[in-house]
């Protein structure tokens, strides 16, 4: 109790630092929660579309329906293989036409269906990533059945390349911003501890301990560090509501994410006091 | 608690030499003065005893501390058996007398219960029971030095340690600051106290020890009685 009065005080007396200081650490959090966002965003989509990644094999065109079914029966073997589904070349027709819609017509044109029947696995959700998807393709062209095959190879590792670089930048951006609120931290706090210097050293002389005399100081970056956060998730979360009703599919920042950026901010502005009360432990009494 | 100097020097920054081959011995319930001109090196005697400075060369042992090996745990512990008092009285201006005192005893862990207690008690005991809710700008020089002593001895320290106690008090509320440490030192607490000047000390008749340019000259010697 006397700790955390000591530490109202001091923001007290430093008035205008403090709300510099808020301001500041608010600005720097928040870049780095717009980076966490769009990085959680990313990692949606990428979910999102490993979700819908499939493969589809095409089958040579003198292949039988039992031949078909013997294939599926091997397929289903492969242990990340979820489910499988058989596709006649009539069906895709069908298929073909309904994504035609009005223009289907121009399918009338056909005399012979040209497409080929083909069978469509999906992968267990655990193992939608791109080693395991190229793993399973290629065991399943050894099939004799099998002419061709397809899935969305290219641009699934593109963006997995992109959220790989996104969560390079959040660390990037997380080390900028944690010292540019480690230095508003320290030097807020700073301004405070030559307030109480007189203060300090009283307590030395008494016989307090460095944990002692420090405990107002930590307290004291610990609020700055907590209402800047606060400020920050909220203006974050505000600026959401606005893309949420835009883009209904966004995420928020996920809420282990927010419980590391609490720590982050709260850690920072802690250790910003500490780095100050260390020189000024190390004075003399007189 | 006893106070020891063995072979003592201390060399400030730029060579200055305060204290020069120090060799002394205070023992457990003693009331001394270390008398000397200013520069004498009296302040920073005290200093090594409450280890605020070290020795450049030598061992200064306090009870069961010793010079050289203090971590800074071992000079927070060291305090709180040594009070320590100032010419300055060294009060916090926005504190009452009572907390003023309070804060020796919470700074060692104290519980409030106790601390209000002790707080009183001591206050009372300097005779200030009645001030104890003025913030120190409001007492005069005397009642803000027994606050500064109240503060001193609130944790029943061993010792005590007086720099020049009395310096910015006029000579009748002086006689009475250095009636308060002799009573203090007949409860058993060790009592030293550095001054210039040498009318009160004459009337006292304690150990007296002399520094002159950081030597120890004489030691001993009661003031006022012929040799």
């Amino acid at each position: 109790m006397y700790h955390l009065k000591q530490a109202l005080s001091g923001i007290r007396r430093a008035g205008f630092m403090s709300v510099a200081c808020i301001i500041i650490m608010t600005f720097s959090l928040l870049i780095l929660g717009i980076f966490l966002m769009a990085t959680a965003n990313l990692r949606e989509i990428l979910r999102y579309a490993h979700e819908k990644v499939e493969i589809v094999a095409f089958l040579h065109d003198d292949v039988t329906k039992e031949a078909a079914d013997s294939l599926i029966l091997e397929v289903e073997k492969i242990p990340y293989v979820e489910s499988i589904r058989y596709v006649s070349p009539s069906s895709a027709l069908d298929r073909l036409r309904a994504e035609f819609g009005t223009r289907s017509y121009i399918l009338d044109a056909l005399d012979v269906n040209p497409l080929p029947a083909s069978i469509e696995v999906t992968l267990k959700p655990q193992y939608r990533l791109k080693a395991r998807i190229v793993g399973v393709a290629e065991r399943i062209q050894q099939f004799p059945q099998v002419e061709d095959i397809s899935y969305g190879r290219g641009w699934i590792s593109r963006l997995e390349r992109l959220v790989r670089a996104v969560a390079i930048a959040d660390l990037a951006v997380g080390l900028v911003v944690g010292i540019a609120a480690l230095v508003t931290v320290s030097y807020t706090v700073r301004l405070t501890l030559y307030a109480r210097r007189e203060v300090i050293r009283i307590l030395k002389l008494v016989g307090a301990t460095d944990g002692f005399i420090m405990s107002p100081f930590l307290i004291e970056g610990a609020i700055h560090g907590l209402i800047s956060i606060a400020a920050s998730l909220l203006i974050l979360y505000l600026g959401y509501r606005v893309i949420y009703v835009k883009i209904p599919q966004a995420v928020f920042v996920p809420s282990q994410l927010i419980a590391f950026y609490i720590v982050f901010a709260v850690g920072v502005a802690m250790l910003g006091s500490w780095i100050s009360l260390r020189s000024f432990l190390r004075e003399k009494v007189q | 608690m006893l106070v020891e100097f063995e072979n003592v020097s201390k060399i400030y920054e730029h060579g200055i030499i305060a204290l020069d081959s120090i060799n002394l011995v205070i023992d457990k319930g003693e009331f001394v003065f270390i008398h000397g001109p200013s520069g004498a090196g009296k302040t920073t005697l005290l200093k090594l005893i409450y280890m605020d400075e070290f020795p450049t060369s030598g061992e200064v042992r306090v009870g069961e501390y010793s010079s050289g090996k203090m971590s800074r745990k071992d000079i927070a512990m060291l305090r709180r058996k040594v009070g320590v008092v100032f010419q300055d009285f060294r009060l916090i201006s926005d504190l009452t007398a009572l907390e003023n005192v309070a804060i020796a005893l919470r700074a060692a862990g104290k519980k409030p219960e106790e601390i209000r207690k002790r707080a009183n008690i001591v206050l009372h005991s300097v005779g200030l029971s009645t001030k104890r809710h003025q913030l120190p700008p409001k007492l005069s020089g005397g009642e803000q030095q027994r606050t500064a002593i109240a503060r001193a001895i609130a944790l029943r320290p061993a010792l005590l340690l007086a720099d020049e106690p009395t310096g910015n008090l006029d000579p009748d509320t002086a006689l009475g600051i250095f009636d308060l440490l002799i009573d203090i030192n007949r409860s058993g607490t060790t009592v030293v106290v550095a001054t210039h000047d040498l009318r009160h000390a004459e009337r006292l008749r304690k150990r007296m020890i002399r520094l002159e340019e950081g030597k120890l000259v004489t030691d001993g010697g009661m003031i006022g009685v012929s040799p």
